[in-house]
């Protein structure tokens, strides 16, 4: 082959290769596009992957309106939010409430039944005694008599103090019981987040909203490569998950609200049964499942209960996987959970 | 023989012209798949953009926080959140950023930092999100 035939063929080759590269680029996107924004007393972050990036700006967009909407709703700290009407209302009488507020509520309570009161909505009165949401954050507990107080006022009521009627409306036992939906609006929230960017067609995506995440689809084909905070170094991770699919995960934690007073730390997960912060020996609980409420309701409970107990009740939630770290250090990973120790650094 | 006058020897001006095109081809694939890198950052308060700082100029901006001034420090292409301590305060874990797409906050305050521009396709630390 003549020199001059040689360089053409070449040339036709690269080209073609060139503009077969650049062309799927441009229909198949293969970034991942990322929008955070604080929301929820926390910070929210949204990863799309396999759309291009307007498309991915709409979505994500929509789904942040999506959580501004529930929180709005939701939080007990905003003055108009429905939560704080409800926790404002008379007790001993029902208080119409939004549909979608019901369902959430409804959860609640279940999820409460089910780990037999260690996961609780109704405990709004005993966070303010203890003032974790408080900035700056107290240095010292509360008097002990306030935490008897409160106690002796919830003892003994059932559904944690929560009725809901057959009008669906919500009945608050007493000024004892208000609603903290901390525990299970944000798996709700990112759940509809979710929701929404799938409508808006983003089939791929990642919602992180402070610990509590939800995982769609994959990362070009790879599985979204997740770390879990080490408890005790902020920079550090202690595991790492590999997610693809439809999964939830949740970490609750001793360590993102707390104060150390007399070498104690006191963390913001509280056990209502004691009225102060749970000592189950675990200081980091994850759990993986099915849906972002589930998973964001087991964390706490699990946290509460400890190891033995928490597993017992992980049993009755066919498809929940749960990774535990010991105050020690050491951990306890159940057979399903998706992840593996992180090496050392 | 040198390259140049090799080049010239064995090819036609046409097939010059197409070796150009396909080497720009090239490049503006190089520039599609691994974006730009971060220049500026923008202050967001209550996620409304307030404040847009150039990494290429160090600089120390006072903003007011929710709960009191905030400060953001702009050094050698990296910023950072100053001073407000709470465990809350994700900028503080977070310390200095740069690349593009990475964020700090100290979320009490109701401030975020964001260094403009979209994250890599592996971010930074290698991972896509941190549970905590």
């Amino acid at each position: 082959m003549n020199p001059r035939r040689w360089w053409i063929m070449m040339l036709g080759l690269i080209g073609a290769a060139a503009l077969l590269t650049w062309g799927f680029m441009i229909t198949a996107p293969t970034r991942m596009y990322v929008s955070t924004r604080l929301q929820m007393g926390t910070l929210v972050s949204i990863s799309t992957w396999g759309v291009e990036e307007n498309k991915a700006d709409r979505a994500m967009d929509l789904a942040f309106e999506e959580i501004g909407r529930i929180e709005a709703m939701m939080s007990r700290f905003m003055p108009e939010s429905a939560v704080a009407h409800l926790n404002q209302a008379p007790r001993g009488e029902p208080h119409a409430v939004p549909e979608e507020l019901i369902g959430v509520i409804e959860r609640g309570v279940e999820m409460g039944r089910l780990t037999r009161g260690a996961f609780d909505i109704g405990i709004a009165p005993l966070s303010d005694v203890w003032g974790f949401s408080r900035e700056p954050p107290p240095e010292a507990p509360p008097p002990t008599a306030a935490i008897h107080n409160w106690l002796d006022a919830r003892n003994g009521l059932p559904d944690q103090g929560i009725t809901i009627t057959p009008e669906q409306q919500i009945l608050l036992a007493n000024t004892a019981v208000a609603l903290d939906l901390g525990g299970i609006a944000k798996g709700y929230a990112v759940e509809r987040a979710l929701e929404v960017l799938q409508r808006a067609g983003v089939a791929n995506a990642l919602i992180n909203a402070g610990g509590d995440m939800r995982i769609a689809g994959a990362k070009g084909g790879q599985p979204w490569h997740i770390g879990l905070r080490d408890p005790r170094n902020p920079e550090g991770v202690v595991a790492v998950m590999d997610v693809a699919g439809s999964r939830a995960i949740s970490t609750s934690g001793d360590y993102e609200r707390y104060f150390m007073s007399d070498g104690v730390r006191y963390h913001h997960i509280l056990d209502p049964k004691l009225g102060a912060p749970a000592r189950s020996g675990l200081i980091s609980v994850t759990v993986q499942a099915a849906d972002s409420m589930t998973a964001d309701a087991l964390s706490t409970a699990l946290f509460v209960l400890g190891g033995e107990e928490g597993l017992k009740l992980l049993r009755h939630f066919p498809g929940s996987e749960a990774f535990l770290i010991r105050a020690d250090g050491t951990f306890i990973k159940t057979p399903g959970f998706i992840g593996t120790k992180a090496a050392p650094r | 023989m040198k390259f140049p006058a090799l080049l010239a020897r064995a090819s036609t001006p046409m097939d010059r012209l197409v070796m150009g095109i396909t080497a720009l081809a090239i490049v503006v694939s190089g520039v599609t798949a691994h974006g730009k890198p971060g220049k500026q950052a923008v202050v967001f308060r209550d996620n409304r953009p307030v404040l847009t700082l150039p990494l290429s100029q160090d600089t120390k901006k006072e903003l007011a926080g929710r709960l009191g001034p905030v400060t953001i420090q702009v050094e050698q292409g990296r910023v950072r959140l100053l001073e407000y301590q709470s465990p809350r305060m994700i900028g503080t874990r977070t310390g200095w950023i740069q690349g593009a797409g990475r964020t700090t906050a100290c979320v009490p305050c109701g401030v975020l930092v964001r260094v403009e521009g979209q994250p890599e396709n592996t971010p930074d630390q290698g991972f896509d999100a941190v549970s905590e």
